[in-house]
């Protein structure tokens, strides 16, 4: 059987010498350059991505803090009772405006309608754990997240005020 | 904006994070030209498409730029979603774009463009599967089992397909017609 020199087919150290050379960037226009950055400052501010950040509704931490919560009894990671509700109230206090919008939106509206219904029923939100807690149950109630009784498990002391809301709600 | 270095990515990242568009339009500039790069491989060239692809990975990489730990550097990290946005593009699409001299690129530091056009032709002329695989591994520097991971395959299928990449463009690019026996399909 020939070589491959012999029926002139190129060689492997010719074929990575060739690939090496290739350049790793494409340059455009700047014309065009301007184009595709228009495009993307465009599609970034309607998702709500960039731009001026909006003032946060009193909802929006304890609903990020749920859906982390909902998200960590979903994969599992759920640790000592109470501990992770904290955690979640303090990981959604500290993300950045995009993440929170990310979480919000994850959340979709059904959690703010569940929000909105504990609030005409006249819940007092003055707790944050509180507020976690029933938009939790809320979640679970549509995403069949965890169940009534798990969430008790998990959650510290609430006061007993709250609490009495809570039931009703 | 004068920017350089991992301290100032990681502040530009950290400003877009809050929204800062001047930020954002400063990474964009950055990383745009490699991802393009990737992604017009990928593709087969087709610049239109390309740009749109870059579109979507750019606001895919907006939208979880929360979960961007600076493990990586960020155009890896980038032109990752890159290539699963391109690759998930061709396999619902499964089309095959012709090389035309219309939609070759123009590089910022050009090589012999008699060479770079005949290369780059080849490169366009393999079949999907052969080229992403021939693209990541030689050009992007991505390992068979980081190749496997990202297309969904076993990693001895990567091996074989760059395998087989490699034997197709020794043959593109020697201009030689290739013997039936080598040949997958029919063009002999």
């Amino acid at each position: 059987m020939p070589n491959d020199e012999e029926v002139g087919l190129l060689s492997e150290a010719g074929l990575d010498d060739i690939l090496g050379s290739l350049p790793r960037r494409f340059e455009v226009s700047g014309a065009r350059r301007f184009r595709s950055e228009r495009r993307l400052s465009r599609s970034a501010r309607q998702r709500g991505l960039i731009g001026k950040p909006r003032a946060w509704p009193r909802w929006a931490v304890p609903i990020a803090a749920a859906v982390i919560f909902v998200a960590g009894y979903s994969a599992g990671s759920l640790g000592e009772p109470g501990g992770d509700l904290e955690s979640a109230i303090a990981e959604a206090r500290t993300t950045t405006d995009i993440e929170r919008r990310a979480l919000v939106q994850r959340a979709g509206t059904a959690y703010v309608r569940s929000l909105n219904a504990a609030v005409a029923r006249g819940t007092q939100f003055d707790d944050l754990r509180s507020q976690v807690r029933t938009v939790t149950l809320a979640a679970a109630r549509i995403t069949g997240g965890p169940a009534r009784g798990d969430v008790d498990e998990c959650l510290v002391p609430i006061p007993r005020p709250a609490r009495a809301q809570l039931v009703a709600f | 904006m004068k920017t350089s270095g991992p301290e100032d990515e990681r502040s530009l990242i950290s400003r877009v994070r809050s929204g800062d568009e001047q930020s954002l339009l400063c990474l964009h500039r950055r990383h745009t030209p490699q991802l393009r790069a990737t992604i017009l491989r990928l593709i087969a060239y087709d610049e239109d498409l390309a740009e749109d692809l870059i579109q979507t990975t750019w606001i895919q990489a907006l939208e979880g730029l929360g979960s961007f730990r600076g493990e990586s550097a960020f155009e890896t990290w980038l032109i990752r979603i890159g290539t699963r946005v391109a690759f998930g593009h061709m396999r619902t699409r499964r089309r095959r774009c012709e090389l035309g001299v219309r939609a070759l690129p123009v590089a910022a530091k050009p090589p012999p463009l008699v060479e770079l056009v005949a290369v780059e032709a080849a490169i366009g002329r393999l079949d999907t599967m052969e080229r992403t695989v021939l693209v990541l591994h030689a050009i992007e520097g991505y390992r068979h089992a980081e190749i496997a991971g990202l297309l969904g395959i076993a990693e001895g299928t990567s091996r074989a397909t760059l395998s087989r990449a490699r034997r197709e463009l020794r043959w593109n690019l020697s201009g030689e017609r290739k013997p039936c026996r080598t040949t997958r399909k029919s063009a002999c």
